[in-house]
C-alpha cells in the first residue's frame, strides 16, 4: 500500500507524487470563504524538471508519498558520462547523469560528501555542500589600479570551475566557494 | 476587544454568554462541528441569539469562542473569536453601523459598497446570476478547481475567491452585498429580485472579515434550507446533521422578529488592523492537537 498524505498534513519540504513525478511542496496555503468549500493551494517544485508549479486540492483530499530519500554520500569518480557516489554505511554505489546536478558537478572533487536524493532507489538530485575548498590551478597575475573589471578576474579552480576572485589571489592558493551562488568567499590557509 | 464591547453597549445592544457546548452540530454543508462531551462545540452563537431574540430580548450581542473543525491555516484556526450582534430591522442600517464601527475601531475609511453581481462580473466577465450553471463549472475548473464543483454555488464561491477576493486587498473596506441566491445561507431573499439575498461580506486589506444577513423568519423556508444542507452532506459523503429543534421551535412559536445580524471575525480584524499577514503575529495562543 502506498503512503498517502492528506491535505491537513502538507508542510513545506513534504515530497508527494503530482502528476507522476516526484515533487517538493514549497508553500501550502488553508483557503475557505466563510460559508465555501475549504480549499488548498499548493505550490510544488518538480524534482525532475525544476519547474515550480501551483495546484489547488480539495481540503482532505489525499495524495501518495514519494519514494524520495535524501543520503548523505561520497563522490568517489566520474567517467565522464557519470558520477558515482558510494553510500559510506552501505558500501552500495550509485551513478548518477548530469541532470541531477543542475550545474552543480562542477564544484564535486574526489572524496566530498554530498546531499544525493534517490528517488525509487535511483539518483535523482546531487547537492554539493554549500561550501568548497577548492585549489586555483591558473589565473592571470593581478594588475593593480586596474578598475575597470571592478577588481575582479578569472581563477580556474582544480575541478575546472571557473570562478570570479579579486586581483591579489594567485595560483595554488585554496578558496572558499559558495556553491549556491557559485562566488567566491575568502581565502583558506592550509 | 473593550472597544467592541463599548461601541456595542452604547448602540443599546445588551450583552450575553451563549452555550459553547450544545446537542446539534451546524447545518451547513462546509463547517465542521467539532465533536465534545457527547455533543458539540458551536461554530457561532447564531442560534442561541436568535432563540433569544424570538422570546424577546431586542438587541443583543455576544464576543465568545469558536470552534471549526479541519480550519487551520495562516488566516484559520480551529478555535478563534467571533462577535455576533443582531438589531431590529432591515439590513442597511447594519450596514451604516458597521461602516462606523470600522472607522472607531479600526481607524478604516468609509467602506465602499459593491454589489456581488457587479464585482463579479467586472473581475471575471460573466453575470453570476444568469450565467448557466455548466458555465460556472466548467470556468471554475479553467482557473484551477480541482474537479467539477459540486454545484452553482460552489463554482460561484470558487471564482470569487480565485478571482474577485484579490481586486478587493486595497483600498477602503468593501462591503459585498446582494449574494447570488444559492449563496444565501440563512439571509433572505431580495425582494426585488429573487435571484439575489440579503446577505453581505466585509472585505478589507485581504481578509473576510464579517459576514451579516437581513434575517431569514419563516420557518418553512429554514426547514427547505436545512433540508438542502443534508441533501448536500449526503452527496458530499459527510454526516447529516440534525436541525437544531429548539430554533425550530422558536421560529415557529413566537417567530423570529425582523432583524438583521453580522458575525465579526475579531481575530482577523486585528490582523487587518496591524496589516499583519498571519494570526500568529496577532494572537498568543495557536494551540494544536494532531
Amino acid at each position: 500500500m502506498a503512503i498517502t498524505y492528506a491535505t491537513n498534513e502538507f508542510r513545506t519540504g513534504l515530497k508527494v507524487l503530482l502528476d507522476g513525478d516526484p515533487c517538493v511542496l514549497v508553500r501550502c496555503e488553508f483557503v475557505k470563504p466563510g460559508k465555501g468549500q475549504a480549499f488548498t493551494r499548493i505550490q510544488y517544485r518538480n524534482l525532475k524538471t525544476g519547474r515550480v508549479l501551483d495546484k489547488t486540492l480539495r481540503s482532505g483530499d489525499k495524495v501518495e508519498a514519494a519514494d524520495v530519500v535524501d543520503t548523505e554520500m561520497q563522490f568517489l569518480y566520474s567517467d565522464g558520462s557519470e558520477w558515482h557516489f558510494m553510500d559510506p554505511n552501505s558500501y552500495e554505489q550509485y551513478p548518477a547523469r548530469v541532470e541531477a546536478f543542475g550545474g552543480s558537478e562542477k564544484w564535486l572533487q574526489q572524496g566530498v560528501h554530498c546531499n544525493v536524493t534517490l528517488y525509487n532507489g535511483a539518483v535523482l538530485l546531487v547537492s554539493p555542500p554549500h561550501f568548497v575548498e577548492l585549489q586555483v590551478v591558473e589565473t592571470e597575475p593581478g594588475i593593480r589600479g586596474d578598475t575597470a573589471t571592478g577588481g575582479s578576474k578569472n581563477a580556474t579552480l582544480e575541478t575546472g570551475a571557473v570562478v570570479r576572485v579579486p586581483l591579489f589571489i594567485e595560483a595554488e592558493e585554496t578558496l572558499r566557494i559558495d556553491t549556491r551562488t557559485g562566488e567566491y568567499v575568502a581565502r583558506v590557509k592550509r | 476587544m473593550g472597544r467592541l464591547r463599548d461601541f456595542l453597549v452604547a448602540r443599546g445592544y445588551l450583552e450575553v454568554e451563549t452555550p459553547l457546548l450544545g446537542p446539534f452540530p451546524a447545518p451547513d454543508r462546509h463547517l465542521e462541528s467539532v465533536p465534545a462531551a457527547d455533543g458539540f462545540l458551536h461554530t457561532s452563537p447564531e442560534f442561541a441569539l436568535k432563540r433569544l431574540l424570538a422570546a424577546g430580548s431586542g438587541p443583543v450581542f455576544s464576543i465568545a469562542r469558536a470552534f471549526r473543525g479541519g480550519e487551520v491555516g495562516p488566516r484559520h484556526g480551529v478555535e478563534f473569536t467571533i462577535a455576533e450582534w443582531y438589531r431590529m430591522g432591515p439590513l442597511d442600517g447594519l450596514l451604516r453601523e458597521m461602516d462606523l464601527l470600522l472607522g472607531d475601531l479600526a481607524a478604516a475609511p468609509r467602506a465602499r459598497v459593491g454589489p456581488y453581481a457587479e464585482l463579479f462580473r467586472e473581475a471575471v466577465g460573466v453575470d453570476p446570476l444568469a450565467a448557466p450553471a455548466d458555465m460556472l463549472r466548467r470556468l471554475a475548473e479553467a482557473h484551477g478547481h480541482p474537479g467539477p464543483p459540486d454545484d452553482r454555488g460552489g463554482a460561484l464561491d470558487f471564482l470569487f475567491t480565485r478571482l474577485v477576493e484579490p481586486g478587493l486587498a486595497t483600498g477602503p473596506p468593501t462591503f459585498v452585498t446582494r449574494f447570488p441566491a444559492p449563496l444565501a445561507a440563512l439571509a433572505r431573499f431580495s425582494e426585488d429580485d429573487p435571484r439575489t439575498a440579503e446577505r453581505f461580506e466585509v472585505f478589507w486589506r485581504g481578509l473576510e472579515l464579517a459576514n451579516g444577513y437581513d434575517e431569514l423568519q419563516d420557518p418553512v423556508e429554514h426547514r427547505r434550507r436545512f433540508a438542502a444542507e443534508n441533501e448536500a452532506r449526503s452527496r458530499l459523503g459527510l454526516p447529516r446533521a440534525t436541525p437544531d429543534a429548539r430554533l425550530i421551535a422558536a421560529l415557529e412559536g413566537p417567530g423570529l422578529p425582523r432583524c438583521s445580524g453580522v458575525a465579526l471575525g475579531v481575530d482577523r480584524l486585528v490582523m487587518a488592523v496591524l496589516r499583519a499577514g498571519t494570526l500568529d503575529e496577532v494572537v498568543a495562543f495557536r494551540e494544536t492537537t494532531r
